[in-house]
């Protein structure tokens, strides 16, 4: 039984692992404390394995606990308010790294100038758009870590989206 | 969207991944932290002296909280099973008398019952607030928190009846309970935004929208899973069971949009009229059954017994859901009318 679990979380673990420390690294702009969310993240996961929760999808359950810990991060050494937190905005800030920093994070200009713009979108669809287009997430799965519906998700998506492609200066089928 | 630049962005975010090492060091570590034990905090020697670690230390407090409950917490017990989210009573309901209620029931059935009521009942009382112009963000965290714990209880009841091979009052409480939440969800967004309240209308209500969240899953997590068991017992023997559960279903099914349908015949459209977008609801939900049934039917003529059958099971959530729109709406006129007087 034990091992059982041990292999389901391993499959996650192998699966996921990436995405759960892109998603904090684009955040932190930290490596080692994108690293200790990102074990954090999975150490809970473990943890409510271990104790025979059901998870009814895993998916969404670590990308709640990782924005939860991300948002955790900012309370204690970040300083923000906790009224922008509370503001009802679904994003959550992201660390404004120096150039140098910036450049050692993401290993290309395009990818830069991409997470740039992202970084400019309008509260509430930078984080669906981001989820959909780095993490590969579903519309249904973004819903229920932002809390949302699918229907809310997909047009928020699309709306960042739009605005992303005009904001770089992206035109359709280039 | 296709845009080549927009590709190679992405192409080079989802380069932004752990070495190798950083990899396997943080999984060791998840495994390594199992063994950490949480040390007990270090006894006051003055302990000894206190009444309450004698109750603790000899065991005496399973016998004597209970008692102390009851003798003294009756009447309290009694006046919060009323209470809203707002009340001074309402954590004793949620936190200690209905615990203890389920604590006592000992079949799945009884527990996933008793679990899908109190979220239906959560619901009903978020409509009470909105009713009275009260639901607050805080009251609709609470409700919020209140109804994935319910849910999570259910999901468990609902696992360990499937375990039971209890098919039938499995698919009776999913089907309640996605018709309840997707209906109660409804309604609390037709009083909110009689309350002006819903601003955002594309982001509807977030209790509305968590509500029918859990609905979802529930019902995608014990219909995929009966079909997958289905499908891997499938065989010549089963196929005769399968028809006559289906016809059985079909007839319960029928039955009940027959019903719903004479009854939204009855009633006043006149009357109806301050209620328009329950009435409008109710028709969609009834639509939306018939629909359902004849896709059965034309599942059940090609020979696909098992998508026949949960397409039966979705036309009955659609009825049920119909069917408590009816009732709320008398709810809501009574309760209109007494406003009125």
């Amino acid at each position: 039984m034990k091992s059982d679990i041990k292999d389901a979380f391993k499959e996650i673990y192998e699966k996921e692992s990436d995405s759960i420390f892109r998603f904090c690294l684009s955040r932190i702009s930290d490596r080692e404390q994108a690293l200790d969310i990102t074990q954090e993240t999975f150490t809970r996961l473990w943890q409510s394995l271990k104790e025979g929760k059901e998870i009814l999808n895993y998916r969404a359950y670590i990308f709640t606990v990782t924005r939860r810990l991300i948002i955790d991060w900012y309370r204690k050494k970040k300083s923000i308010s906790f009224r922008d937190m509370e503001s009802g905005d679904d994003d959550i800030p992201y660390d404004p790294a120096d150039s140098q920093t910036f450049s050692r994070l993401i290993d290309g200009a395009e990818g830069r100038y991409l997470m740039t713009m992202m970084r400019e979108l309008p509260g509430g669809e930078k984080d669906p758009v981001y989820l959909r287009l780095v993490l590969d997430l579903s519309p249904g799965e973004i819903g229920e870590i932002l809390g949302i519906s699918t229907n809310a998700a997909s047009v928020r998506i699309n709306r960042g989206l739009s605005e992303l492609m005009k904001k770089a200066g992206y035109k359709k089928d280039e | 969207m296709k845009n080549i630049k927009l590709e190679n962005g992405i192409k080079e975010l989802k380069g932004m991944v752990m070495t190798h090492e950083e990899k396997k060091r943080i999984f060791q570590n998840v495994m390594d932290s199992s063994s950490v034990k949480i040390q007990k905090p270090i006894r006051s020697p003055w302990m000894l002296f206190l009444f309450t670690n004698s109750i603790f230390e000899k065991r005496l407090a399973y016998f004597v909280i209970p008692l102390i409950i009851i003798l003294t917490s009756a009447g309290v017990v009694f006046a919060s099973e009323g209470s809203l989210p707002d009340g001074l009573l309402y954590p004793i309901k949620v936190k200690i008398v209905e615990p203890i209620k389920g604590a006592i029931l000992s079949s799945p059935e009884a527990k996933a019952r008793y679990e899908s009521n109190l979220a239906t009942k959560r619901l009903t009382e978020a409509e009470n607030l909105s009713d009275k112009g009260k639901l607050n963000l805080s009251n609709e965290r609470k409700i919020n928190q209140l109804l994935d714990n319910h849910t999570e209880a259910l999901n468990k009841a609902l696992n360990d009846l499937k375990k039971e091979e209890s098919r039938e009052q499995l698919d009776e409480i999913m089907t309640n309970f996605y018709a309840q939440m997707n209906a109660h969800s409804r309604v609390i967004e037709i009083l909110e935004e009689k309350n002006d309240k819903i601003d955002d209308k594309i982001n509807g209500n977030q209790l509305s929208n968590k509500a029918r969240m859990n609905a979802e899953n529930i019902k995608s997590n014990y219909k995929n899973k009966e079909e997958n068991k289905e499908s891997e017992s499938g065989d010549n023997k089963n196929e005769e069971k399968k028809l006559e559960k289906y016809n059985a279903k079909r007839q319960i099914v029928e039955d009940l949009i027959n019903k719903t349908s004479l009854n939204v015949n009855k009633i006043d459209k006149k009357e109806f009229k301050s209620e328009q977008n329950i009435f409008e609801d109710t028709n969609e939900t009834l639509k939306k059954a018939k629909d359902y049934l004849e896709q059965a039917d034309i599942k059940d003529k090609k020979g696909d017994q098992d998508e026949a059958y949960n397409n039966l099971i979705d036309s009955e959530g659609s009825i049920k859901e119909a069917e408590i729109f009816l009732k709320t709406r008398l709810k809501y006129q009574e309760s209109q009318n007494e406003k009125n007087h």
